[in-house]
């Protein structure tokens, strides 16, 4: 369920981050489909980058003397990340579903609160997560976060490759 | 001793010649000088990384950082629903216009339109109507020819002319700006706006950043998050800070002509100006004032105008 979860997170702030490489890259108004594209490449590369994140805590579990009580203590510390994690991602929801509301000045407000802030302190929100779990866990989890961490944050400048002339 | 005002990169890297339009030659060294002796070293950087043959800025360059710092604005434009806004003065506007003037023709004229996003949008989502001329006019003819290849592509009615916006051929019946009027100085307002008058435009409403307390802090921030241009980030902010506050457009814009009713639409909250990032000039003949109240309805409330 823990990593259920945390695949989910990722993979949504992965089609965020598709749309973020797109943005501002292109003039035309009807950017439905171009959008919509951007979305997908960003999970797409989410997508690999769970992978990547997966084959490292795979092995990491697979070396260990214990896997299973390894495989626990992920499943524990991936606990501590979602700790940092969920209430932010709440935040982010509850933003855009106050966008829903047709206001000119609501909407304003939230990108002015919200969606701009939250552009610059997801990185910091990433890693933070990361490191919540370095406090009690041994380097390879630490090892392992930073790394899901550092894959996360790949993904917006890899899309953007897309996109550069 | 007192540096001279800051200027914006995008300001000085290009230049036209007042009399015929033409574009100039700029001299890299010139403007790095000019950008040092304002203290502005960052900028000084920015524009020392441009390519210079022969010392004079490459104009394909400049055009395409400035084609590409544009698009990134649009979208600053789009996330603060900008057209939006813009439409809800054009409306009434417009419904003035066909009541007082039946047998004039309406044509909107975007003075600065850079890449035509407020023209574009008006032509795809404004609902207008067939009658309503759309036009973006620009100095700079490679955002122009941007602007007309993006409508094209998607197959919009509107059109735009590298020229200057007061002096068309055909003129405009509704002159509108957006994040245009912080690029003139107090003593230029008032030239532009006099020179609405003397181009006989019923009505004109210029949108620009709202000066507040918090405006500086809101334009790095969202110049951080959002642009990826150096200049693009560097303007951005300068912008904020050079804006004119209410009282400045008003006095500039009520000393410089007689014809007018002009005031502020949407003044941002007091407190916490965060509600509205940008806020009309907006000057109305005499006779148009009462139909287009009248057709702006509870919205005339946030219109405050000088008496």
């Amino acid at each position: 369920m823990t990593a259920l979860a945390l695949c989910l997170l990722a993979l949504t702030d992965a089609g965020l981050s598709g749309f973020r490489a797109a943005a501002g890259r292109n003039a035309a108004v009807d950017k439905r489909a171009y959008y919509r594209t951007a979305v997908l490449r960003g999970m797409a590369t989410g997508g690999v980058a769970l992978g990547v994140i997966g084959i490292v805590i795979g092995a990491v579990v697979l070396l260990a003397s214990d896997p299973v009580d390894r495989y626990r203590m992920f499943v524990a510390h991936g606990q501590t990340m979602l700790a940092v994690y969920v209430p932010f991602a709440t935040f982010v929801a509850a933003a855009f579903a106050l966008y829903t509301i047709r206001s000119v000045d609501l909407r304003s407000m939230l990108s002015t609160i919200v969606f701009g802030p939250i552009t610059l302190l997801r990185p910091l929100v990433i890693v933070g997560g990361a490191f919540a779990t370095g406090v009690t866990a041994g380097a390879d989890v630490l090892l392992a976060a930073l790394t899901a961490a550092a894959c996360m944050l790949a993904v917006e400048p890899i899309v953007g490759r897309y996109y550069v002339d | 001793m007192t540096l001279p005002a800051r200027i914006e990169i995008s300001d000085a890297i290009v230049q036209h010649d007042p009399a015929t339009g033409r574009r100039m030659p700029v001299s890299k060294d010139a403007v790095i000088e000019r950008l040092r002796a304002s203290g502005q070293s960052r900028a000084a950087r920015i524009v020392s990384r441009m390519p210079a043959p022969g010392g004079v800025l490459d104009p394909a360059h400049v055009d395409d950082i400035l084609i590409r710092s544009h698009t990134e604005l649009q979208r600053l434009s789009e996330e603060f629903l900008q057209p939006r806004r813009v439409l809800a003065l054009l409306r009434p506007a417009v419904d003035a216009l066909r009541a007082t003037r039946p047998a004039t023709p309406i044509r909107i004229v975007d003075l600065g339109t850079g890449l035509g996003y407020l023209p574009r949008w008006l032509a795809a989502r404004g609902g207008l109507g067939e009658d309503v001329d759309l036009v973006g006019v620009d100095f700079n003819a490679s955002l122009i020819d941007a602007a007309a290849a993006t409508a094209a592509a998607e197959g919009l009615r509107c059109r735009f002319v590298v020229g200057d916006a007061l002096q068309l051929q055909e003129p405009a019946t509704i002159v509108t700006s957006v994040g245009v009027l912080h690029h003139f100085s107090p003593a230029a307002l008032g030239k532009l706006f006099a020179a609405h008058e003397q181009a006989g435009i019923p009505l004109f409403m210029h949108y620009d950043i709202a000066p507040s307390w918090i405006a500086p802090f809101g334009a790095w921030l969202f110049h951080t998050a959002r642009m990826r241009q150096p200049l693009a980030r560097h303007d951005g902010v300068l912008s904020a800070r050079r804006s004119h506050g209410d009282a400045t457009l008003v006095a500039a814009a009520t000393a410089s002509t007689t014809r007018y009713r002009v005031g502020i639409f949407g003044r941002p909250n007091p407190i916490l100006p965060i509600n509205r990032v940008v806020r009309p000039v907006v000057g109305i003949k005499h006779d148009l004032v009462t139909p287009f109240t009248a057709a702006l309805g509870s919205l005339t409330r946030h219109l405050e105008l000088q008496p």
